[in-house]
């Protein structure tokens, strides 16, 4: 209960640093003599002047060495030289900016995601559409060779069995393509695979051979 | 020389703003300020070895000398520093476990002389009883104790240092008294 005498009586620490007993006017003595006897308060006032002057001395004989101080200016030299970005980052955080200014731009900044999310998906459906324009291309150009008419110095009349054995296939091949011209439905389907086929194309061997097949049959 | 004469004049705040962007001089003269107040604290803190204290003045300065943004400048410089010192101080004691080993020699020491009688209490003056009762003291007493007679550091300070209650440093610092006054008034005949 006595360690908390200083809390009880809050100028009794002032007056023990500063006067003696006998120092004190007759009301702080009447104060005191509350709390503690004469001999307790003397005897605290004694402890702290002796101890006071007791540090006095001790601060004007003893100090570091003064190798120390030349020490530690040479080292500050070195890092004078040495101030980086580090040391830029280390000023920035020690700046004090009032709360409402941080939380303003984060909302400015959530506002501008979501005005620039928006701004993205117009682009993304744009080129939905454009997508879908590239299916009405025209006929690639190898499917053209098919409707032109067989030549006729490759094999000439009277060339044999052989000749007119390939003149008739080349025939069929034309009504072949005749009726693939006529067929719009089919063509388009045609060139839908021959394009997902030439995306695919080399990727796997499953991809070649169907496409491979589907050219045989047709031709 | 003018130059000189303009940083005695400048608050610690201003010297530390000064060091911030590299100035030897404003660290010079912050060193002349504190040194020898950190060299006697950690001295007393220390278990008054010269050695150590003079490392730990070194290192504190070092600290101010690499981190000197640390410093916030509407904070009190020297409540930051001993704040600084007063940690240092918390560390060596975990790390080496010394004051405790220190405090139980003493203790044995204490009980010799104790045996030899009141005569040899008259030999020691009052500066080598302090030093030995001061010893004697736990970590807080003597660090309370110290700041404030030592150090001048008024008592709302101390909280700010030790991160405590203005009350519980008064206590502490009542605490430090009595003990003291109980054992050094056998060597000041005004005491008894």
């Amino acid at each position: 209960m006595e360690d908390s005498l200083f809390n009880q009586m809050p100028g009794l620490q002032k007056l023990l640093e500063t006067r003696s007993f006998p120092e004190l006017t007759g009301s702080e003595q009447e104060e005191v003599l509350k709390v503690m006897n004469q001999d307790a308060y003397d005897a605290y006032h004694e402890v702290i002047m002796q101890s006071k002057i007791q540090f006095g001395l001790e601060q004007k004989t003893l100090a570091p060495d003064p190798s120390t101080g030349i020490k530690l200016l040479s080292k500050m030299e070195g890092r004078k030289s040495r101030r980086t970005v580090l040391w830029m980052l280390q000023e920035l955080f020690t700046i004090r900016i009032p709360a409402y200014q941080p939380a303003f731009v984060l909302a400015v900044l959530v506002v501008l995601f979501f005005v620039l999310k928006n701004t993205n998906h117009e682009t993304i459906r744009y080129s939905a559409r454009t997508d879908t324009v590239y299916l009405d291309k025209k006929t690639p150009t190898d499917m053209q060779t098919a409707n032109q008419p067989p030549s006729e110095k490759a094999h000439p009349a009277g060339t044999g069995i052989k000749a007119s054995n390939k003149s008739a296939h080349s025939a069929t091949k034309n009504e072949h393509a005749v009726h693939f011209q006529n067929d719009q439905y089919v063509m388009n389907v045609y060139q839908k695979i021959q394009l997902t086929s030439r995306s695919k194309c080399g990727q796997s061997a499953a991809d070649d051979s169907a496409l491979m097949k589907f050219l045989v049959v047709a031709n | 020389m003018d130059v000189f004469l303009n940083l005695k004049k400048k608050s610690d705040a201003e010297l530390m703003s000064m060091i911030r962007n590299g100035n030897k001089e404003a660290f010079s003269e912050l060193y002349s300020r504190y040194s020898t107040r950190l060299f006697n604290f950690f001295f007393r803190m220390l278990d008054k070895d010269q050695g150590k204290a003079e490392d730990f003045t070194h290192d504190l300065f070092l600290k101010i000398i690499e981190n000197p943004g640390r410093f916030h400048l509407q904070r009190r410089f020297d409540t930051w520093v001993f704040h600084i010192a007063y940690n240092m101080c918390k560390n060596e004691y975990r790390k080496t476990a010394v004051r405790n080993e220190y405090r139980q020699s003493l203790g044995s020491a204490e009980t010799v002389s104790e045996q030899a009688g009141g005569s040899r209490h008259d030999i020691l003056r009052f500066s080598e009883a302090l030093d030995h009762h001061l010893k004697m003291l736990d970590e807080k007493h003597r660090l309370v104790f110290l700041l404030r007679y030592q150090q001048d550091i008024p008592l709302r300070e101390i909280a700010e240092i030790l991160e405590c209650p203005e009350g519980t440093v008064k206590s502490r610092l009542f605490g430090a008294l009595k003990k003291l006054s109980e054992k050094l008034t056998v060597f000041d005949p005004k005491i008894n």
